[in-house]
């Protein structure tokens, strides 16, 4: 029940438990803060809104945390009150608040007189420069403990700093006052965006000189273009200088908070070595071209080959990183221009086992809900994804739930930082998920745990499941997959026992050779307890990059329109046919690795890649190299001169993150606004605009800019068909599908049925398959492969980015501390990593994080490429390589090197 | 008049801190009793009806705190005994500890009881290894006894005591700093509500009383509520208190009495009045946080009406200053220990409590004027809203010295009186 209230005079209503700051800030009654936060839990030690409690004996109350309550008489500018304000503003004029004018006016209304600018430093004697992304100036500092609270519990759960000595002598440090490089920050800067005063500053921006600072300052409100969270940026600059990034407070995303790379990966658009202008091969070398007689040659020899071969003989790669536009764009282009179907993109490598699995069996490969309902998940299962470094903002959100009480079961056969956060953690044998799933099913089933109403409503094909469920009692499970029988008897309890379950997997689940199948037992375990088509539960694949989902959602795929409707079905066919004015393929293209990795159906001439590096991303590399030297023809569009790049017949210089208008969909669905900071550099020209000046020359008008194509696409795509940029930018995103104006976007799926024939969820028996390349004497360590939190993908845009360079500078070599006292092997030492298709050479970083038998690498450094190791099997059904199992040897290199303090500081065991 | 021994009953036994000496008198029975025959209702109507109240200063009734945690349906719920004893002129706990242990340990064990809890800590100041030692000894006496551990006293209960100490500083006293400090954290108070009766350890249901609050608890259990009761004088009193007498008086050192004495009779009927032929000029009835009282004021009772006084009865640590104090000396000292030992948490304490020094060093040193004393004034004003009890009091020993001996602050400001070194 409501209570009443009379704040200055006013009476008030509020709901029970509601702060007075919160009631009267919601009346207009404006009362100084300084501590308070929205979003963290408040230290309430400031006492700037201290009011006055005037019923009763009367009381001075911090309206930050005081809850309304009935009867109350509060007088926000009442003398005692004042008196507490004016004390505390008085203990701050000794403070450089030269960068808070808005406390500096605040100190004015109370008569206190702040201390003269350009004051002797008496509280620190310099800011404190010991990281390249922000300063720490302690003489601003006020002690409002926002900063600790966002690094401790409220936020971070990081821990790096805390308020140290007591007293007038208390300020805010690092554990042991070692540097923050060696502490265990994450350079996340959410600390930076919430202090008040400027005592914790951007470098970037505190390195500005005078002139540069006093310059008009624009903000840019657009969206991350690292991973598939999508966090919301605010850019700020001065000209075209980036000089820091916030983010709001407000963001239905990540509400304010991002990672390192959002926060500070921006560097790399202003890299010197940014393509500015088309260039041809000329002999070893390069020439810069004109836009006209680039794409003339790419026409003219794209049509040539078509003329000779036929269409199929052509194929495209459409970009993960890319618009929306760009790769709707792309595919048209494929499809209208060159006729044919073969257009892949990265989500092949990636997730490409999750939307075969998905579509399969509840007919739709997408999160099926949110990543606001994590918040509501009673468990959380997370498997194959190292989410804290790979997803840093949903891994917020499964720390903040779990704080609020949620559970958490981590299965990963990596020690990684999420598993601190479990009530349990299962570790596999990397490449053993699916007798777990099958394990984790036969409790079930065993104990009656499974939801009888639902697979009688809503699933088939249980019975079969069952059958193979019964032959996968734990201890048998236990043998294949090195997890005791009673930890998956406690998991399987814990899943039977929880009223919703949330499913988020990574690229541990995806990338192998039974992919498709371990994503298969993942769905049969949510559809057997009823966890999917239902509020606050779901089967969710965390997609990797910025753009992943609505690459795929744009058709960038060589089975599917736009929309994910089949090339096979003549009446899409037909609608695509009448809006593009052109007769379209009717059989599936090949996939990327079809057309690169496997010999395929043979006879691909010409490659057209947009925005992506094979030459570093696709496995087996020595042989990957020499395919794309076998091409007849590669064009390669990009930002910079990648590997791939370097062997192109043509490169188009594009726009990046930085430059680009459009939009991204993240991975739960949501349509997002990239907006342009600048204008390209020299001839950079924006991806769809390059694609629909090469159409023009090979016979085929593409008109309008991307808000067109994207009206275009909504217009023939009813998942989008209330979508559009003015929408967006008016709604600030919207998660599809989305079917009409009015409506508001759909935050979880299939309620009533699924998108399948009989609208039912279809159970596939599934069982275990070894490995491709098991472990032998020769070669007797699993050789597994990932990413890290500082950089990104094939390192393009990070490893242009000099404090993430600092901070993490290269390749290092993750070995247990039993294998590596084996092989002689110390912390920091040099080893060669070789396999049967390649070797390597990196430093060795002694850890438990891996376990006894394995090893693990990231694959961002071209100069020690773990692909060069990796293989090329494929998964039958989705055709995505086994990148995360491969069997590898380590071997001690002579001539021991010095650590290089820098990266293994950065690599913490 | 002799003392009135239930809280200090056992300490001047040979060998008082082992369990055979405790148990030898009666020891540990009321504690069998409740967990074998009685229900945790009773129990705490029993300490309720008794009007127990909390001895750390607060005289929170300890029934109803009780009540309220075990109310709170989260679980697991905590007991935690509250041995951070920093108060200046105050070890009562210091000597039940030392001497004791088993006595309010017992206590523990029946709240613990009471409130449906199956882990209790005993939290002690960093300064007091002794003590602390002596309490790690009653534990393991009490586990190899099956009085605390699986199944006490033969029943299904289990209950874990589990020792903490502090690492010196006043402020982790305040309740919920302990936790904080208790849970590895930084020793700063969190915001109340939620209180420790809702959220208290890891955030969970806690009852926390003070070491001499626990060691009545037995007592009441077997003498009865009437009993305790009828111990105390004064209106709303009940039980004894252990009284410290400090400062410049015959005899130093505890007296337990009923609660209500008047301060008349502690200072001059058990101590024997005023040490060396001295008057009394003042005297502060409970430690540093308490402002002082003149002469006149020696009828007062020392139980919690004191407040109306402007002073506090905090933690029973009566000090006594005779003649030849200078009352701007000792408030200064008050100051700096306020100085030292404020967290540093939030603005008002962090920052008022050095200005208050340097203002009384100011007027010390012959260097102060007649505005500092108004500047005192409105330090204590904000100090007022501090965050926890350590900033709301820190000013009140120097605010109260002034209100009650302005002359000798003025005396000092006009010069009237030696500048201090």
């Amino acid at each position: 029940m409501a209570v009443n209230l009379r704040i200055d005079g006013v009476t008030l209503t509020a709901e029970p438990g509601t702060m007075l700051l919160t009631v009267a800030r919601a009346a207009g009654v404006e009362i100084p803060t300084l501590c308070h936060y929205e979003g963290l839990d408040g230290s309430g030690n400031c006492r700037l809104c201290t009011v006055w409690r005037a019923d009763g004996e009367g009381a001075l109350l911090a309206a930050c945390r005081s809850p309304a309550e009935e009867g109350m008489e509060i007088a926000t500018q009442a003398e005692p009150a004042r008196a507490v304000r004016r004390g505390v503003l008085g203990d701050l004029a000794a403070v450089d608040l030269s960068r808070t004018p808005e406390l500096l006016d605040l100190l004015a209304e109370y008569g206190v007189e702040a201390e003269v600018e350009g004051a002797e430093r008496t509280r620190q004697a310099e800011p404190v420069v010991d990281n390249p992304f922000y300063v720490r100036d302690y003489e601003k500092c006020v002690l409002c403990w926002r900063c600790t609270d966002v690094c401790g519990e409220a936020v971070q759960q990081t821990f790096a700093i805390t308020p140290v000595g007591r007293g007038a002598e208390s300020t805010i440090g690092t554990y042991g006052g070692i540097g923050m490089a060696e502490s265990s920050c994450v350079f996340c800067g959410n600390c930076v965006q919430v202090c008040p005063t400027g005592a914790l500053e951007p470098r970037a921006l505190w390195e500005l000189g005078d002139a540069e600072l006093a310059a008009e300052e624009r903000v840019v409100e657009t969206t991350c273009g690292y991973c598939g969270v999508g966090c919301g940026l605010e850019v700020h600059l001065r000209g075209d200088t980036i000089t820091h990034v916030t983010s709001d407070p407000d963001g239905p995303v990540n509400q304010g908070w991002l990672c390192v790379k959002g926060r500070y990966g921006f560097e790399f658009a202003d890299a010197k070595d940014r393509l500015t202008a088309p260039l041809v091969r000329d002999g070893d070398g390069w020439k810069e071209v004109s836009w006209d007689a680039a794409l003339g040659l790419v026409a003219a020899r794209l049509g040539e080959i078509k003329a000779e071969s036929g269409p199929d003989a052509l194929g495209m790669f459409g970009s993960s990183k890319c618009l929306n536009e760009d790769n709707y764009q792309l595919q048209k282009f494929a499809r209208a221009v060159l006729g044919t179907n073969n257009v892949d993109n990265c989500a092949r490598l990636c997730h490409s086992s999750s939307v075969a699995a998905l579509g399969m069996s509840i007919g739709a490969g997408a999160f099926t809900n949110s990543l606001d309902e994590i918040a509501e998940n009673d468990l959380i299962w997370v498997t194959g994804s190292n989410t804290t470094e790979t997803h840093p903002i949903t891994a917020l959100k499964i720390k903040a739930a779990v704080r609020a009480g949620a559970k958490l079961i981590v299965a990963d056969p990596r020690r990684i930082e999420l598993t601190e956060f479990a009530d349990l953690h299962l570790q596999p044998r990397t490449g053993t998920d699916v007798p777990l799933y099958n394990a984790l099913l036969h409790c079930l089933i065993r104990d009656g745990a499974v939801d009888d109403d639902f697979i009688a409503r809503r699933v088939e094909g249980f019975e079969e499941v069952k059958t193979v469920a019964e032959r996968h009692p734990p201890e048998y499970a236990a043998g294949i997959t090195g997890i005791p029988a009673e930890q998956i008897e406690r998991a399987a309890r814990m899943l039977g026992a929880a009223p919703k379950t949330g499913f988020y997997w990574g690229l541990g689940l995806t990338e192998h050779t039974h992919g498709t199948e371990a994503c298969l037992a993942i769905v049969n375990l949510a559809l057997a307890t009823g966890n999917v088509g239902r509020r606050g539960t779901g089967l969710n694949p965390l997609r990797g990059q910025n753009n992943v989902q609505g690459t795929s959602d744009m058709g960038a795929l060589p089975n599917v329109f736009p929309g994910y409707r089949a090339v096979g079905d003549d009446a899409v066919r037909e609608l695509f046919e009448k809006a593009w004015g052109v007769g379209l393929p009717a059989e599936p293209g090949l996939t990327s690795t079809d057309m690169v990795v496997g010999s395929g159906r043979g006879g691909l001439r010409a490659l057209y890649v947009m925005g992506e590096n094979p030459l570093l991303s696709d496995p087996h590399l020595n042989h990957t190299r020499k395919v794309f030297e076998k091409l007849e023809f590669l064009v390669v569009q990009d930002i910079f001169m990648t590997e791939t790049a370097a062997v192109a017949d043509v490169v188009l210089p594009a726009t990046s993150w930085a430059e680009k208008d459009g939009t991204y969909t993240n991975t739960d669905r949501r349509v997002q606004r990239v907006r342009p900071l600048r204008s390209a550099p020299g001839l950079a020209r924006a991806d769809w605009e390059i694609l629909a000046d090469l159409a023009g020359r090979m016979g085929y008008r593409m008109e309008g800019d991307a808000a067109a194509i994207f009206a275009e696409m909504a217009g023939l795509t009813p998942d989008f068909a209330g979508m559009s940029h003015a929408r967006l930018d008016a709604a600030g995103g919207l998660r599809w599908p989305c079917p009409m104006p009015a409506h508001p976007g759909t935050e979880w799926l299939w309620g009533e049925r699924f998108p399948t024939e009989s609208g039912r969820g279809r159970m596939h028996p599934v069982d275990y398959r070894t490995e491709t390349e098991p472990p032998d004497t020769e070669y007797p360590l699993i050789f597994n492969t990932g990413r890290v939190l500082y950089h990104w993908h094939t390192g393009s845009m990070t490893r242009r980015v000099e404090g993430l360079e600092e901070l993490y500078p290269e390749a290092l070599l993750e070995i247990s501390p039993g294998d590596a006292e084996e092989l002689g092997i110390a912390r920091g030492a040099p080893v060669r990593v070789s396999s049967r298709r390649g070797a390597l050479e990196c430093r060795a970083w002694i850890t438990k994080r891996v376990s006894p038998g394995t090893v693990y690498m990231s694959w961002h450094f071209a100069e020690a490429a773990a692909n060069l190791l990796t293989i090329d099997a494929l998964d039958p059904v989705s055709r995505i390589p086994e990148y995360k199992i491969c069997a590898c040897r380590v071997e001690l290199l002579d001539g021991a090197v010095e650590p290089n303090g820098a990266s293994l500081r950065s690599a913490r065991a | 008049m002799p003392e009135v021994l239930v809280v200090n009953r056992n300490l001047q036994k040979e060998n008082s801190w082992l369990l055979d000496t405790y148990r030898r008198d009666g020891g540990y029975a009321q504690a069998e009793r409740a967990v074998r025959e009685s229900t945790p209702e009773e129990v705490i109507e029993t300490v309720t009806a008794a009007d127990l109240k909390g001895r750390g200063g607060a005289f929170f009734p300890t029934g109803m705190k009780w009540k309220f945690v075990r109310a709170d349906s989260n679980t697991p719920r905590y007991v935690v005994a509250n041995g951070d004893e920093s108060e200046p002129g105050t070890y009562c706990n210091r000597f039940l500890l030392e001497k004791d242990p088993h006595g309010f340990i017992e206590g523990m064990i029946i709240a613990a009881f009471a409130i449906d809890a199956h882990t209790g800590y005993i939290y002690i100041r960093g300064e007091y290894g002794f003590a602390a030692e002596r309490v790690r000894e009653a534990l393991h006496e009490c586990y190899v006894a099956g009085i605390l551990g699986e199944g006490i006293f033969g029943t299904d209960y289990k209950l874990d005591i589990i020792l903490r100490r502090g690492a010196g500083a006043y402020i982790c006293g305040e309740e919920t700093a302990l936790f904080n400090s208790l849970e590895g954290k930084r020793g700063n108070p969190r915001f109340k509500p939620p209180f420790p009766t809702n959220s208290g350890v890891w955030s969970k249901p806690t009852a926390i009383n003070n070491i001499e609050t626990f060691a009545c608890v037995a007592p009441i259990l077997e003498h009865g509520a009437e009993w305790f009761k009828g111990l105390a004088v004064g209106k709303g009193n009940a039980g004894t208190k252990v009284y410290c007498l400090s400062g410049n008086v015959q005899k130093t050192g505890l007296f337990e009495l009923p609660l209500g004495t008047t301060a008349r009779e502690l200072i001059f009927d058990y101590g024997g009045g005023v040490a060396d032929g001295r008057t009394l000029k003042a005297f502060k009835p409970g430690g540093a946080s308490a402002a002082v009282l003149t002469p006149d004021l020696l009828d007062v009772r020392l139980d919690p009406s004191i407040i109306q006084h402007e002073t506090i009865m905090g933690t029973g640590g009566c000090i006594v200053l005779d003649d030849t104090v200078s009352i701007v000396e000792s408030a200064y000292r008050d100051a700096l220990f306020f100085e030292e030992e404020s967290c540093g948490f939030c603005i008002p304490c962090r920052q008022g409590t050095p200005n208050l020094v340097q203002i009384l060093e100011r007027i010390l040193q012959g260097e102060g004027s007649m505005a500092d004393l108004d500047l005192l004034e409105s330090i204590g004003e904000s100090m007022a809203s501090s965050f926890c009890g350590l900033g709301q009091f820190a000013y009140r020993p120097v605010v109260g010295a002034l209100h009650r001996f302005r002359d000798e602050f003025e005396g000092y400001i006009r010069g009237e009186l030696p500048v201090s070194a």
